[in-house]
């Protein structure tokens, strides 16, 4: 039995290494240039020997994620509580809130520049614009989902709207807003990087383009891997916080 | 004393029939410390009764009387069908929840709870979650919060109707033992003739929908009883009398 959970917390990252191991032997195999496609031992190398670089790249990037991602979750919520305290409000807006959704950020990234420069704020902007979305329409529909029963419950032991708000809604709602919350981390360091693009003093984006107008594909490919791994770290980092605010969940995990 | 004077229910715009009549007419009285019970076919409009007491909602007509004074929602205490305990609130939360509304400290409500959790068949649970009880001890736990609740009448609206039977039998009788302690004035709402007939003083009957008072049933039965009085012969007298009364149906005397 334990053997079998060893087996089974082992197996993703053996299915990554096997990927890797499947790529490096392609490359290898079919004498791949590396401007095309750079074998993964490549990338590593290039990770090491520049390592300075990529770290203030990425902690720049990392900075405007975050920032990205707190102010969504707090504009998202806020968003979704008015909207479920005032219908009409949600009615018009949700419109709004959905189109937001379909313009393409790349194609605005450009006249963000224009309109409010290259500092981290705009950055931060873009990373809102995209990370508000999932926080505000699992918030949203967390909330709706309140058990009538206990709010008249609570109604009949002399409870006002804030402390039913309090007591049933938000705490039912929370496993949702937290859903929401992951689905936006990864996507906030994405967001950071689009952001960064066209055009910004700093930032894996900016390293990004750098590579790609000198044709390194293996810098290219490094910086990359971090944003691949930053926002797996943030999704994690997400799933700690819920486990330690939900921890009745967490309990009945157990059984 | 509750008094309950021609009270009536109509649910306008409902349906292709237009209206739906649900309470007619219905007249109760309740004294204080008395164990009353409601029994009915289902869907009949029981807990109707008891949303129309607590507000939940509006009644059509008639009069609800505390004391000869009009009753408010706060006069009552609701025990809901299905229990009702918030996942993310320890049990003692859960418990000591009408407490805290009604402002009393974090610590003292926790005291309260703690101190009398025996009497309820919960020491030892009161830092559990309530996914860690079993579905008695849930029951016991919503018990506990509705005692807890300030209301002078506690509504109970079929608490054991989740259990199983042997479950359900165990806590008809545990409740009787609490309320031998405690004495509180109770309306039941049930459709179960047996539990009716054991736990009550009275037993209003009430005719298919639009309920009406069908007959009400003095129960004289001694206290305290046992389940042993289960198959006494006196005991299937009372219930014969509501089976009867319950399969004609038909028309109430109001």
């Amino acid at each position: 039995m334990k053997k079998r959970q060893n087996t089974a917390k082992a197996a993703p990252f053996l299915a990554v290494f096997l990927f890797l191991a499947v790529w490096e032997i392609i490359c290898r195999a079919m004498k791949v240039e590396t401007y095309i496609l750079p074998a993964p031992l490549r990338i590593m190398k290039v990770f090491w020997e520049k390592r300075g670089l990529l770290l203030m790249h990425t902690s720049y990037t990392l900075r405007e994620a975050l920032a990205g991602l707190i102010l969504s979750v707090i504009l998202g919520v806020l968003a979704a509580v008015f909207m479920y305290r005032f219908p009409l409000a949600e009615r018009a807006a949700s419109p709004l809130i959905v189109i937001s959704q379909t313009v393409p950020i790349i194609a605005l990234a450009p006249l963000i520049l224009v309109w409010f420069g290259i500092g981290i704020g705009p950055k931060i902007g873009i990373v809102v614009l995209v990370c508000f979305f999932p926080v505000t329409v699992s918030a949203l529909s967390g909330f709706k989902a309140t058990d009538p029963g206990m709010v008249s419950l609570l109604r009949t032991m002399g409870a006002n709207d804030l402390r039913i708000f309090t007591e049933v809604s938000l705490p039912s709602a929370a496993p949702l807003i937290f859903a929401g919350i992951r689905m936006a981390a990864t996507y906030s360091v994405m967001g950071a990087v689009i952001g960064e693009w066209l055009g910004a003093e700093a930032g894996l984006g900016i390293f990004m383009t750098r590579a790609i107008s000198s044709h390194r594909a293996d810098m290219l490919f490094s910086s990359i891997f971090i944003v691949v791994f930053i926002s797996l770290a943030l999704y994690g980092l997400t799933e700690l916080l819920e486990c330690a605010a939900l921890p009745w969940k967490r309990k009945t995990a157990d059984y | 004393m509750l008094e309950i004077r021609e009270l009536s229910k109509i649910y306008e715009n409902y349906g292709e029939a237009g209206r739906l009549e649900v309470l007619d007419n219905i007249n109760m009285e309740v004294s204080r410390e008395e164990f009353v019970s409601i029994i009915g076919p289902s869907g009949c409009g029981k807990s109707t009764i008891f949303n129309l007491l607590c507000g939940t909602e509006e009644k059509s007509g008639g009069t609800v009387t505390l004391d000869n004074i009009q009753a408010k929602p706060g006069d009552f205490s609701y025990m809901p069908q299905s229990d009702l305990l918030m996942d993310w609130k320890r049990v003692w939360e859960n418990i000591a929840l009408p407490l805290r509304i009604k402002g009393v400290p974090r610590f003292l409500a926790k005291e309260r709870v703690m101190s009398e959790s025996s009497l309820y068949g919960l020491s030892g649970f009161e830092n559990a979650w309530p996914s860690e009880l079993s579905g008695g001890m849930r029951q016991r736990a919503a018990f506990f919060r509705t005692m807890l609740s300030s209301g002078r009448i506690m509504l109970l609206d079929e608490p054991f109707a989740a259990l199983d039977a042997i479950n359900r039998e165990r806590m008809q009788e545990w409740l009787m033992e609490v309320l031998e302690r405690e004495k509180r004035t109770i309306l039941l709402v049930t459709h179960s003739v047996d539990e009716a007939v054991f736990l009550s003083d009275r037993v209003y009957v009430l005719t298919p929908r639009p309920a009406r008072v069908k007959c009400c049933v003095e129960i004289g039965l001694k206290r305290p009883r046992g389940c042993e009085l289960l198959t006494s012969p006196e005991f299937n007298d009372y219930k014969a009398v509501l089976l009867k009364n319950l399969a004609e149906g038909g028309e109430g005397n109001g």
